[in-house]
């Protein structure tokens, strides 16, 4: 069986490995600890087949947790191992994108209000590719 | 998830938050942040759907078996 035609990755209006970026925020035991929407098992299984799926096709991450620094545990066991090269960025604030300033590429329809927002987050900036419309997934 | 999702969408990102990879203090809680990004543009995606669409074929051979393994043998067939 022939595959079908790639269609242009960077400009496919569904996520391709090109022009998608994963955001990992707070995967931690005292998150998990506190989870009551579902099994805690069972979102712990459904992370690491995420991040498998994400490493599968190399796609950017961004490593987030929070707190550690004050004592807080670092990323879950299970899925630490699978982001050995992603470095975790470590903040204090509730909010992810508030506390790395994140610049994730470039984004597909910059509305007006973001035109002067220029978010760099020097260590993350090997994840921008000229032209890689990022999401987070 | 949700303040991250709602600044990345502000900021022009499309955002698809992985909604089975996800969860809260409680169904109300998880499902109130679920509602608020969806309805700021937020797409929501399963995990599995995630696999799918990113594979887009099965014909792609450079990682069509890590993938079927890590959603059918692992987990679909498995549980």
């Amino acid at each position: 069986m022939t595959s079908a035609p790639v269609r242009d990755p960077l400009d496919d209006h569904l996520l391709t490995p090109e022009n998608a970026a994963f955001l990992f925020i707070d995967y931690q035991p005292s998150q998990l600890a506190t989870i009551r929407s579902m099994e805690p098992a069972l979102l712990l299984k459904n992370a690491v087949s995420t991040v498998r799926t994400i490493k599968t096709f190399g796609i950017p991450v961004v490593h987030s947790t929070v707190n550690v620094a004050n004592g807080q545990g670092p990323t879950l066991p299970e899925l630490a191992v699978l982001l050995a090269d992603d470095k975790p960025l470590d903040r204090t604030t509730v909010n992810s994108w508030e506390g790395h300033r994140i610049r994730l590429g470039r984004p597909r329809h910059r509305p007006p209000q973001a035109r002067h927002l220029r978010l760099v987050d020097r260590s993350v900036h090997g994840l921008h590719r000229p032209g890689r419309a990022a999401r987070r997934v | 998830m949700a303040f991250t999702a709602l600044d990345a969408l502000r900021d022009g990102y499309e955002v698809y938050p992985v909604v089975d990879a996800i969860a809260g203090t409680s169904p109300e809680a998880h499902r109130a942040g679920l509602d608020r990004v969806v309805q700021a543009g937020a797409q929501p995606i399963s995990w599995v759907s995630l696999a799918c669409e990113l594979q887009r074929d099965w014909a792609r051979l450079d990682t069509v078996q890590p993938i079927v393994q890590i959603v059918l043998t692992d987990r679909l067939l498995k549980e």
